[in-house]
């Protein structure tokens, strides 16, 4: 995926809820590539060049862990709100 | 669909931002996408579009002071990315200059041979970035007056001034293994500056 279009996908996964700064994500995504979680790869669409961002090993394995705090971290907080 | 016309004004735009190339053609390409969808979805024109892309984008690419000890000015997101690249290097030099500490302990012999060999690799990074690189007098001032190297600087004046407390020899002050230490950590700054600067990567040189 490239830049614009994961702001869009945020979007429409959180249906508007989830309005990334435009230019918020690029030091990030910077900063994912220099960790070695994600690769990127530059093809020309319409004559200009598109930064393509990939997960790497590493970012997977990265990404199933964070996602599993996420989840536990979702399911104390409910459980404590439904006491 | 961004005509040529609009397009040029765009880059126009973005010039003024003095972004780097890598950050250039991403930024660029995110207004490409970001006008062209507010055109055809919301029914925009292209200077409406343009101003709301434009303000979408204020906060980052609003023109700040590079580092504290820096006068140059650049976009906000640039300063992200370089700050971390600031990072990268202040933590590779400690690292470095941390080893060449311990092997100043164990063979001080070695220690120099290695320091002779760093300032040999220096002069050549040196004269390959100005003949092949372009790189100008300029260019090797602004290296000089770095807000990293400055930051170096600042902190051998004190270890300078400290010493001085100690002992009002300064001979013996420069022959201090601190002294070596800082030497040591501002030329793998500079080496990684050049090297930086060789591959067209923004280090603000």
């Amino acid at each position: 995926m490239y830049g614009y279009q994961i702001t869009q996908r945020a979007k429409e996964l959180t249906q508007g809820e989830l309005e990334m700064t435009e230019g918020a994500l690029y030091p990030l995504l910077h900063k994912l590539e220099a960790e070695g979680m994600i690769t990127s790869e530059i093809q020309k669409i319409n004559g200009r060049d598109r930064k393509y961002y990939l997960l790497t090993d590493k970012g997977k394995k990265q990404q199933v862990t964070q996602e599993e705090e996420m989840k536990s971290y979702l399911f104390n907080l409910s459980t404590i709100f439904n006491i | 669909m961004i005509s040529l016309e609009q397009e040029k004004q765009i880059t126009a735009y973005l010039n003024s931002k003095k972004l780097s190339p890598q950050i250039f053609d991403e930024v660029k390409d995110h207004f490409m996408m970001q006008i062209g969808s507010l055109m055809e979805n919301e029914g925009k024109s292209f200077q409406e579009a343009f101003l709301a892309a434009r303000i979408s984008w204020k906060r980052e690419l609003e023109m700040v002071r590079a580092d504290l000890l820096s006068f140059k000015k650049i976009a906000r997101i640039e300063k992200q990315v370089v700050q971390m690249r600031f990072r990268k290097i202040t933590l590779v030099s400690m690292v470095f200059s941390g080893a060449g500490f311990l092997l100043l302990q164990v063979d001080s012999d070695l220690f120099m041979n290695l320091q002779i060999l760093l300032f040999i690799v220096w002069i050549a990074m040196l004269l390959y970035n100005a003949i092949r690189k372009g790189f100008r007098v300029s260019n090797y001032a602004s290296m000089n007056f770095h807000p990293l190297l400055v930051r170096t600087m600042l902190a051998g004046l004190a270890v300078f001034y400290i010493g001085h407390g100690m002992t009002a020899d300064y001979w013996k002050i420069l022959d201090l293994q601190i002294t070596k230490l800082f030497c040591t950590y501002a030329l793998a700054v500079q080496l990684q500056l050049l090297y930086f600067s060789s591959k067209k990567i923004n280090v603000l040189v």
